[in-house]
């Protein structure tokens, strides 16, 4: 009950709002009041279930979690057009940083931290040793920390080509990892990363002043998909709101006039090094949260899950879904997301049971992958939901191109005559 | 556009979405509301207790089986990669034995089902499939305990979510973590980081690798009497647990360690990481890992360089290496040395009883002797599971409680593993602890000769 | 930088910070390989042969890189895979089709046979993936054609597991398992073999490019497309050529990979490509020489940091190094070792 009402409270509220102060048209703001209703009521829908079935709450949850991670990369490789193939790095960056502060991991970096008890506001026994800080103070640490690291890797490839920036940042993108896997040892004894034994368990998120609220529990207990989902879908929204105001300011536009032709750019006096790094930065800051959030999720951080098939599965959303466009990315993320954990199993069972056959259909996850990203190339570049900045520069191309046509065609009748 | 319009057709539209809305909500409602109650109540319950009348916990409540209902016992194994026919093995032999047993565990009727921990990209156990089978498992409801897993990282992801089920602890006994940390003390923190619910609620039915590591270092030194020693492991948990504790104990028994590295499994070759331990003279290489990362091509650069096994460099490896096909069937591997953490298939057969009869019927109804000696302890675990369901009410905290009680012994007569065993209330641990060493020859890993431990 | 060049001529450019950065690591590279001598002549010596051996392949499969680069600006992610795609075919011809498992002059014999067609096949192979994957965008923008490679990456990888399986696949070889003592140092002979084998191959693929038209057309098509077609040069047919001998250097070298490996697994081609390509950078992308020098030198100090020698610091960094090594060649000298230092950018 309270969740219908909820439901039809967020929609039309959500319409509302976005009718009168985002001035999108009543079209528009249904829709997207529509979605976000829909967003909202998704775990408690009749089709979803806990386990199973073609949507499980896990899937949803990771999702939501995938979403996040393709807005980031959208930022990079949509706005700025950057081909950023090392964004597991953050990813790895910011997972880290959930585990270090949210785990007794600590006690392990030196002899000399053996008794080191640090709480802050977090949900965790307070017998547990270690540093624990309150998860939402984590988020934010991952998130900076994370675009630091964005800076990092970024500035290196502020002169180089696309191709030399997609190496250059596949290669932090290998680097990092195998740093962070051989970190247990270091030249004084001190053990940074617990190497390939991986962190954990980590601690729940406490809800704090949130808990006030019916339905949200004082902690998320690790068989809690709804609440997680909630959660991480607020950020995405917060997300989603930081992408289209940076895209529709001055950071935006410069964004986009880099993506189209940087030479051009810098003579219209766009600081060119600065532009990009932030474009980093911003995109960073979701690698890093998202990965704080999905060491919660999977309660342990084991570097063997950041592998450059990552930073292909993001790549890939927010190409599927158009690059440059915030719902695209969401979309793409959503699609590709499902697909991977439970749509290839739910297919290939299907399939298998109507024809009577064996076949391990989750052996074609790459090359389905491969497929979908060779295909959106050659057929639909600009993917499902094509940015509305390149439709606008598609539009004027043809025009210039009809144009120049015409007077080519007046230049030849005139030089006839 | 005329506002009054817009305002109009604005109106219209909302009333026909919500209508639509209201609708698809309620429908799921509906059926959510049942199932609510029945999954984690996160909404009402503070965690780790519920306030379900009646002292049954509330996600037991309305599908906790009577007396007379029936219960899931889930396996949880790696079946993509190098593990693939140890892990149908294992699934084969628990389906087995519930098959001679006609499925009962006391009032109880048992059907299992079986996860898979592992993905086709990795070649083997993943940790966000290993975390989604945890949470998989909690949200099933028919499930009661869980049999596995095969490596001891991926139970250390899952062992803490299932500790914390709001209607458990749910069960796991493994027939295969060797990785002491889970019971006991081992890195700091160990074990009880993975308990946070301060109740106990793994078990396992083999020795641990402290145990292992040692005998293989005992053994190296009293028969094989080697003297230099390189120490290699697959930078995993296993790996690097079982490659400490025969270091630490190699050091004991005066054995030199002149080299301790790890190796990288996504290497073509391994002829140069051995080359340069060939200047150090050692006269044994020891293995520590699991064969599912390139361990083939290690044995065969091994060799390669470091000469045939039977010569001056003695190869040693643990039980990461046991039950391989392709493995037995290496030319370079023959002449290599592999402990385990229990006893062989043909062993059990030697012994007689139980153990021989379950061996025999195995191989009568899947037509080839098990791909892997862990195939049999896993029907033993599941053996053990079963007679904790028995003496249980049927529920998962029932069954847990019933595992750790410290009251049920698997008899000598009816264990497939040949001998009486039981699980230590306080840490989860088996009572009897056998550690084989086997020679790979002519492609049958042949058992050489028990070691003493413990 | 203020200034905007009018023209886009190659200019001479002032000795900079970055330039006198890339000396300084080349030399301390340098220094690391003489320090790695010191520490163990006789290793130095086993681990080189070694190194060299890999090398040659990392050669071949570099100039499969370097080609393709020089004639249409992508880098191929696809290559390695395509090796990869060459060791499985070798390993199911050689072994299962013709049973070939121990090393003898009969298993040879088979040996060159299917070589020669896995060559063949996988340059055929190439060309068709060029055809249908990468001419419709040759005019687009860079991000196409380099996510539409990674696209056909992920492709050929699949196709590996499907035939090869996700685990590693253990191979027999029938390349000669002894090895020749010279003083104190044992030298494999499989390593040798596969030095001498590849020889001839690069000596063929340079009298291909230097001497015949064919070749001489393929430069022109590197050097400006537009010039070429004006002169009547078939350029699709010119950049197909191109992926045919890039993809039969593939083939051989994936041939090659199993049977000194005796291996195959369906994630080789990642990292072997990634190296390959490390290898072209340092010798300077398009430079067909300055590939087979890279190549080499990137193999030696793979094979280097392997065995631990010296400062090296062992195989668990060896993606750190080789990485590094890429990362800093692109920064700091993205003409190579060899190339000249060239301005990439405003």
């Amino acid at each position: 009950m309270m969740v219908t009402l909820t439901t039809i409270f967020i929609f039309v509220v959500g319409s509302a709002a976005l009718y009168q102060f985002a001035h999108l048209s009543s079209k528009k703001a249904l829709i997207a009041g529509a979605c976000l209703a829909f967003a909202f009521a998704l775990p408690h829908l009749w089709f979803t279930r806990e386990t199973d079935g073609y949507l499980p709450l896990f899937t949803i949850v990771l999702c939501a979690v995938y979403a996040l991670f393709a807005l980031g990369l959208n930022i990079v490789v949509g706005f700025a057009g950057l081909l950023d193939l090392g964004y597991v790095a953050f990813f790895l960056v910011g997972a880290y940083v959930g585990a270090w502060f949210m785990s007794d991991f600590a006690v392990n970096v030196s002899s000399g931290w053996r008794n080191v008890n640090f709480h802050f506001f977090d949900a965790a026994s307070h017998k547990i040793p270690g540093i624990h800080l309150s998860f939402w103070l984590v988020i934010v640490l991952a998130g900076g920390i994370a675009a630091i690291a964005g800076v990092v890797i970024g500035a290196p490839t502020l002169r180089l080509k696309s191709d030399y920036l997609a190496l250059v940042t596949l290669g932090f993108g290998e680097i990092l990892p195998e740093v962070f896997r051989n970190s247990d040892n270091l030249p004084t004894g001190l053990n940074v990363t617990n190497g390939t034994k991986g962190i954990g368990p980590v601690d729940r998120v406490g809800m704090g002043f949130l808990a006030a609220i019916p339905g949200i529990p004082k902690t998320i207990v690790s068989s809690d998909y709804r609440t997680k989902y909630y959660v991480i879908l607020a950020f995405c929204g917060m997300f989603v709101w930081v992408s289209i105001k940076l895209r529709d300011g001055r950071l935006g536009r410069a964004w986009m006039a880099i993506r189209e032709d940087e030479l051009a750019a810098s003579l219209m006096g766009v600081p060119l090094m600065r532009t990009k790094l932030w474009s980093y930065a911003v995109g960073a800051v979701a690698g890093g949260v998202g990965g704080a959030f999905y060491a919660t999720i999977v309660g342990t951080v084991n570097v063997d899950t950041f592998t450059f098939a990552f930073s292909i599965i993001v790549l890939c959303a927010v190409i599927l879904g158009g690059m440059g466009n915030v719902w695209g990315a969401i979309l793409g993320a959503v699609v590709i997301t499902w697909f991977n954990y439970t749509g290839l199993v739910w297919i290939g069972t299907k399939v298998n049971n109507a024809l009577d056959t064996n076949f391990n259909f989750v052996n074609l996850q790459f090359g389905l992958f491969g497929m979908v990203l060779v295909l959106m190339m050659l057929f639909r570049p600009d993917g499902f939901i094509p940015a509305a900045r390149s439709k606008q520069v598609k539009q004027a191309e043809q025009e210039l191109a009809i144009l120049q046509e015409e007077e080519i065609n007046e230049e030849i009748a005139e030089a006839h005559a | 556009m005329p506002t009054k319009g817009r305002t109009m057709r604005f109106k219209k539209a909302s009333a026909l979405c919500i209508a639509l809305a209201t609708v698809a909500v309620a429908c799921g409602d509906d059926n959510n509301s049942s199932s609510g109650a029945t999954n984690a109540p996160a909404a009402t319950a503070a965690p780790g207790g519920t306030t379900a009348p009646g002292g049954t916990t509330a996600s037991g409540g309305t599908s906790a089986p009577a007396a007379g209902g029936s219960v899931v016992i889930a396996t949880d194994l790696p079946l993509q990669g190098a593990s693939h026919d140890a892990s149908t093995d294992t699934n084969n032999a628990v389906a087995l034995l519930l098959e001679q047993t006609g499925g009962k565990a006391g009032n109880f009727t048992v059907t299992m089902k079986t996860y898979d921990d592992s993905t086709a990209a990795k070649g083997g156990w993943d940790d966000a499939t290993c975390a989604k089978n945890a949470n998989d498992h909690v949200a099933n409801t028919a499930e009661v305990a869980v049999m596995g897993t095969y490596n001891s990282g991926c139970a250390k992801i899952e062992v803490p979510v299932l500790n914390q089920d709001p209607s458990g602890p749910m069960l796991m006994v493994s027939h295969a973590n060797t990785n002491p940390g889970l019971t006991k003390a081992w890195d700091p923190g160990e074990p009880d980081k993975y308990y946070p619910s301060g109740t106990r609620n793994y078990a396992r039915i083999i020795a641990t690798d402290d145990f292992q590591g040692q005998a293989d270092a005992q053994f190296a030194k009293q028969d094989l009497k080697v003297t230099k020693c390189v120490v290699l492991n697959d930078a995993q948990t296993y790996g690097v647990g079982v490659a400490t504790a025969f270091k630490d104990e190699a050091k004991k028994q005066g054995i030199e360690i002149v080299a301790d590295e790890a190796w990288d499994a996504k290497q073509p070759n391994y002829t140069a990481l051995f080359e340069g331990f060939k200047s150090l003279n050692p006269d044994c290489v020891f293995l520590g890992g699991i064969n599912d990362n390139n361990g083939e091509q290690l044995i065969r650069d091994k060799v390669a360089v470091l000469g045939a096994n039977d010569g001056a460099v003695k190869l040693i490896a643990p039980d990461g290496f046991t039950g391989y096909p392709t493995v037995q069937k290496l030319a370079e591997a023959q002449g290599m040395y592999i402990s385990f953490a229990g006893l062989p298939a043909s062993e059990l057969i030697k012994a007689g009883g139980a153990g021989a009869k379950f061996v025999t019927d195995f191989k009568a109804k899947y037509g080839h002797d098990p791909a892997s000696a862990y195939a049999i302890y896993g029907a033993a675990a599941a053996q053990y599971i079963m007679a904790a369901i028995a003496a249980s009410d049927g529920t998962r905290k029932g069954v847990r409680d019933a595992a750790f009680s410290g009251k049920i012994t698997i008899p000598a007569d009816q264990s497939i593993i040949g001998k009486e065993f039981s699980i230590d209330a306080k840490s989860g641990d088996v009572s009897v602890r056998d550690m084989s060493i086997q020679l790979l020859k002519d492609n049958v890993e042949t058992f050489l000769k028990p070691w003493p431990v413990g | 930088m203020a200034t905007v060049p009018l023209t886009l001529e190659r200019r001479r450019i002032k000795v900079t910070p970055f330039q006198i950065l890339s000396y300084v690591v080349l030399g301390i590279a340098a220094l690391a390989v003489v320090v790695a001598f010191i520490d163990g002549p006789t290793t130095f010596m086993q681990v080189l042969v070694i190194g060299l051996s890999n090398g040659a392949l990392y050669a071949l499969i570099a100039l499969g890189y370097t080609m393709v680069y020089g004639i249409i600006e992508l880098i191929n992610f696809a290559h390695g895979d395509l090796v990869m795609i060459g060791s499985v075919a070798a390993a199911i011809l050689l072994e299962e089709r013709l049973g070939q498992t121990t090393s003898s002059p009969e298993g040879w014999f088979w040996l060159a046979v299917v070589g020669v067609i896995v060559m063949g096949l996988c340059g055929l192979f190439n060309a068709t993936i060029e055809k249908l994957a990468y001419r419709r965008l040759r005019n687009a923008p860079k991000l196409a054609p380099l996510i539409t490679a990674v696209g056909v990456s992920f492709i050929l990888q699949n196709i590996g597991i499907l035939t090869n399986g996700s685990a590693p696949h253990s191979r027999s070889s029938v390349l000669p398992q002894g090895s020749i003592t010279i003083g104190s140092i044992e030298i494999r002979i499989k390593y040798i073999v596969v030095i001498a084998v590849t020889i001839p191959l690069l000596l063929l693929m340079t009298w291909i490019v230097q001497k015949t038209r064919v070749g001489k057309a393929m430069r022109a098509t590197a050097q400006d497309r537009d010039a070429s077609q004006l002169m009547g040069i078939n350029v699709d047919k010119m950049i197909s050529y191109v992926f045919i001998l890039g993809g039969a250097l593939a083939g051989a070298a994936g041939t090659m990979f199993v049977q000194v490996n005796s291996q195959t697994r369906y994630d080789a081609g990642f990292r072997l490509g990634l190296i390959a390509f490390t290898a072209a950078v340092l010798g300077g992308v398009g430079n067909l020489l300055g590939a087979v020098i890279g190549g080499v030198l990137i193999g030696v100090i793979q094979s280097l940091n392997d065995s631990g020698l010296g400062w090296f610091p062992g195989q668990k960094w060896t993606q750190t190094v080789l990485f590094g090594i890429l990362i800093m060649m692109i920064i700091f000298r993205p003409g190579g070792i060899f190339g000249k230092h060239q301005q990439e950018k405003v």
